[in-house]
């Protein structure tokens, strides 16, 4: 009795896996490649930049119209999207000069920056 | 037999769900270094280059005052009194400092930016001394800072310890 309800159990289990996979929603198949990229690569996709992004604007406790038109993510017309751009420049020559020193550890916004648009120093 | 296979089954129709297999084929965090890490290389080499032949300069005038162990300079490693005095043995802080210079620099901004002691980095008897391992990371650290503050912030001292340590020995991760 037991086994043929534990065999049911993982029956239906497996079912309802099988069946998220199928309706799981798939954001890399609908979402396109960024546009006005000058930072990210070429042709990163929008899904992982929107990932990005939401970890700088927890970090630096802001929402997106801070950087962005809201109309066109693309456009380039408010001054802070440029100096972000140089931040996520100087986060990665910072992270390789790190690595090349043979420090472990990374930084990343959040490190200085510590939820505030202006990082104490 | 059967009650055997099952669970195994399960286990693989969980893993081969494409969701699933998203999730692990796609670290979140690291894209935004990489991405930010590809472009910034090339601007990357000179600025190193720069900063090693600064070490390099310094280096090489301060071998002779570090070779000689003087009793002004525990003095002046130790309590900073006498103001005037050539610090010894410095590889990444300017040739130019003076002893009270560069104590002032590692309390106030090295010490209280990472929350230690004196005794983190120096040997008591003899600052000077490089036996202490974290005495060599904090010389990459230093150099690491006034790489950032002339790379990306016009050679103003924006970035100083504390902007990321935040007080504390290990920075947040």
């Amino acid at each position: 009795m037991t086994t043929t309800r534990s065999i049911l159990l993982v029956c239906a289990l497996a079912a309802f896996a099988w069946a998220t996979a199928l309706f799981a929603p798939r954001p890399t198949a609908s979402a396109a490649p960024g546009k006005n990229l000058k930072v990210y690569p070429a042709g990163t996709d929008t899904a992982e930049i929107k990932k990005d992004m939401k970890l700088v604007s927890k970090a630096l406790g802001v929402q997106c119209d801070f950087c962005h038109d809201l109309d066109d993510f693309s456009k380039d017309d408010i001054d802070k999207k440029n100096i972000a751009r140089g931040m996520m420049k100087m986060v990665g020559s910072i992270n390789g000069k790190l690595k090349k020193d043979g420090f472990k550890a990374e930084v990343k916004c959040m490190t200085c920056h510590a939820g505030s648009e202006k990082p104490k120093s | 037999m059967v009650t055997r296979f099952v669970p195994l089954l399960a286990a693989a129709a969980l893993c081969a769900a494409p969701g699933c297999k998203k999730d692990n084929a796609k670290p979140s965090a690291s894209a935004l270094t990489d991405a930010a890490g590809a472009p910034a290389k090339p601007g990357d080499a000179a600025p190193t280059a720069k900063l090693t032949a600064d070490a390099g300069a310094v280096a090489n005038a301060s071998p002779d005052a570090g070779a000689k162990s003087a009793p002004p300079g525990k003095d002046a490693g130790a309590g900073g009194t006498a103001t005037g005095d050539k610090p010894k043995n410095l590889k990444v802080l300017p040739s130019s400092w003076t002893t009270a210079k560069v104590n002032d620099y590692m309390k106030n901004k090295v010490a209280k930016g990472l929350g230690v002691k004196c005794d983190a980095c120096h040997v008591k008897d003899d600052y000077a001394a490089d036996s202490n391992k974290k005495k060599l990371a904090a010389r990459k650290m230093i150099a690491l800072t006034d790489g950032i503050n002339r790379d990306f912030f016009k050679k103003k001292p924006t970035v100083t310890c504390f902007t990321c340590h935040k007080g504390k020995e290990a920075p947040a991760p």
